[in-house]
C-alpha cells in the first residue's frame, strides 16, 4: 500500500510520500543506538519531565492534531479530539507512577542480598 | 501501529517505554503518515533528544529486515492476525522479545438480570466506537432468549437511527470506514453471510457515492462455516445470537479464534462469577463495554496475540528484568 493521505470520506489522495530509502533507514537506526547510549542514563524524573511536556503539547493542540487523524482515517473528530486527550492522560499517567512500577523488586534468599533490578 | 486509534495506540507503547529509557522507532499504518510524523513533532518538541524516538515511513516490507537488525531488540505490533504473524516470525527467528495485539471478535452477553437501558447503550457505543473499527469493539452478540426480542428492537432501532456523514460535522456519529479496501472487505463479509443463509435486521449494503461509507449493519440466524461465524467483522456490523442459558452463551463466546476481550451483562453474581472464569479471553468486563486505559492492563489470548500492554506491564515488557546477587 502506497505511504499516502486519502480522505476517507471522498476517496480523494491529499498527500503522498516516498518511502525512506533503505540508506535513510540504516541512518535512522544508527541514531536511534547512539541516542539510546545517552537516554538509558537519564533520570526517571527527567523522563518524566519530558513526558508531561509532551502531554501538555497534545493538550494544547488537540484540535489541530485530531483534524489530521480525521482527515486521514475517518473517525468523528470529537473522537479524535478525545483520543489526543486521552494520548495526553497516557503520557502523565507513565510521569506519575512508571517509576514505581520499575522499582527493584527483591527475593528472599539465606545470606546476601538479591533483586530483580 | 494501526491506523484505527493513530496517536493512542503509539502513545500507549512510547509513553511507558520512554519512561523505562527505552529509544523508539514507529513503523505506522501507511494511510497515516501525517500523524505519525505529528507523533515525532510532537515527542521532539517536548525535548527528547534526537533519535530518541524516530518515525519510520517505510512499507511494511521492509519490517522484516528492521526486526532482524542487531540494533534493535524488541518489537511491539498492534494491528491484524496476518501483520503479527509476520513480525512474531521475525521476531522468533532472531530471538527478540515482542508483544502482538491483534484482531478480536468480543463477545457481548447479555442475560435477563441486566439493566436493559444500560446493556442497549453499551451495545450500541461498544459496536460503532471509532466506526466501528476498533480490536475490542464488541462484535459478537450473544443475548439470553428472554430478551431478545426486547433487546434486538431497541438495538436495531437505535443502530438504525445513528447519523452517518462526513466525520468532520460536529453532529456525526458515525463516519466512513478507513478506506475502500476496508469497505470492499466488510462488504463481502457481510453478503457471504446473508448468502449462506443468515438473517440482515438493518443494514448491508455501502452507501455509495464518494467516501467509504457503511451503515450500521445487525446480522442474525449466522450459520456455522459462513464469515460471521469465526471471522473478524472491521465495521459497524452487530452479529447476534440467540441463546437459552449461560452455558450455551458461554460456548459461543468460545467458539472464536480469538481472545482479546469481552463483556457480560448480568446483575446474577454467581452468572458474572461464571463469565469471568470461563470466557476465554484476556480481558473480561462486567456491566461495562472493554476499553484501552492507562490503569488496567491490555492484552488478548488465542489469535488475539500475547502480551499485556499497559500498567505495569507496559514499562516492563521492553526493560531487561536483571537478577542481581549481592553476597
Amino acid at each position: 500500500m502506497a505511504i499516502a493521505t486519502v480522505n476517507p470520506a471522498t476517496g480523494e489522495q491529499v498527500r503522498s510520500f516516498d518511502a525512506l530509502t533503505d540508506a535513510e533507514v540504516d541512518a535512522k537506526l544508527s541514531k536511534a543506538a547512539e541516542a539510546f547510549r545517552e537516554y538509558r542514563k537519564t533520570s526517571y524524573a527527567e523522563r518524566a519531565r519530558l513526558l508531561r511536556r509532551a502531554a501538555d503539547i497534545l493538550d494544547d493542540e488537540a484540535e489541530d492534531l485530531a483534524r489530521l487523524a480525521t482527515l486521514e482515517m475517518g473517525k468523528t473528530l470529537a473522537s479524535a479530539v478525545a483520543e489526543v486527550h486521552k494520548s495526553a492522560t497516557g503520557c502523565r499517567w507513565y510521569a506519575d507512577h512508571g517509576e514505581e512500577m520499575l522499582a527493584d523488586e527483591p527475593w528472599p534468599v539465606k545470606s546476601g542480598t538479591a533483586y530483580t533490578h | 501501529m494501526p491506523w484505527n486509534f493513530p496517536y493512542w495506540q503509539v502513545f500507549r507503547f512510547a509513553a511507558p517505554a520512554l519512561l523505562a529509557g527505552n529509544v523508539g522507532l514507529l513503523k505506522h499504518a501507511s494511510n497515516v503518515p501525517q500523524v505519525a510524523l505529528a507523533i515525532e513533532d510532537v515527542l521532539s518538541r517536548a525535548g527528547f533528544a534526537d533519535g530518541v524516538f524516530q518515525t519510520l515511513l517505510i512499507a511494511s516490507s521492509a519490517v522484516e529486515g528492521i526486526v532482524g537488525d542487531d540494533r534493535v531488540r524488541a518489537v511491539t505490533l498492534t494491528g491484524s492476525e496476518p501483520a503479527g504473524r509476520k513480525v512474531g516470525e521475525a521476531a522468533g527467528r532472531n530471538i527478540k522479545t515482542s508483544v502482538l495485539e491483534l484482531g478480536g471478535s468480543d463477545v457481548f452477553i447479555v442475560m435477563p438480570s441486566a439493566d436493559l437501558d444500560a446493556a442497549v447503550d453499551g451495545a450500541v457505543t461498544s459496536r460503532t466506537l471509532n466506526n466501528g473499527q476498533s480490536c475490542v469493539n464488541a462484535k459478537r452478540f450473544v443475548v439470553h432468549e428472554d430478551i431478545a426480542d426486547e433487546f434486538t428492537r431497541r438495538f436495531v432501532e437505535r443502530l438504525a437511527g445513528l447519523k452517518v456523514g462526513d466525520p468532520m460535522d460536529s453532529d456525526t456519529e458515525m463516519g466512513p470506514l478507513s478506506s475502500q479496501d476496508a469497505l470492499e472487505t466488510l462488504d463481502k463479509q457481510v453478503h457471504d453471510t446473508v448468502a449462506a443463509g443468515a438473517t440482515l435486521l438493518t443494514g448491508g449494503k455501502p452507501l455509495g457515492g464518494p467516501g467509504n461509507f457503511y451503515p450500521p449493519t445487525v446480522v442474525t440466524d449466522i450459520p456455522d462455516g459462513s464469515p460471521g461465524h469465526h471471522e473478524e467483522f472491521f465495521g459497524p456490523v452487530a452479529l447476534l445470537w440467540r441463546v437459552r442459558d449461560a452455558d450455551e452463551a458461554i460456548r459461543i463466546a468460545n467458539d472464536s479464534p480469538f481472545g482479546l476481550g469481552g463483556s457480560a451483562w448480568t446483575t446474577d453474581p454467581a452468572e458474572q462469577q461464571r463469565f469471568v472464569h470461563e470466557v476465554e479471553t484476556g480481558m473480561i468486563y462486567v456491566n461495562k463495554f472493554t476499553e484501552s486505559t492507562p490503569e488496567v492492563p491490555f492484552g488478548g489470548v488465542k489469535n488475539s496475540g500475547y502480551g499485556r500492554e499497559l500498567a505495569s506491564f507496559g514499562p516492563r515488557s521492553f526493560v531487561n528484568a536483571k537478577t542481581v546477587w549481592i553476597a
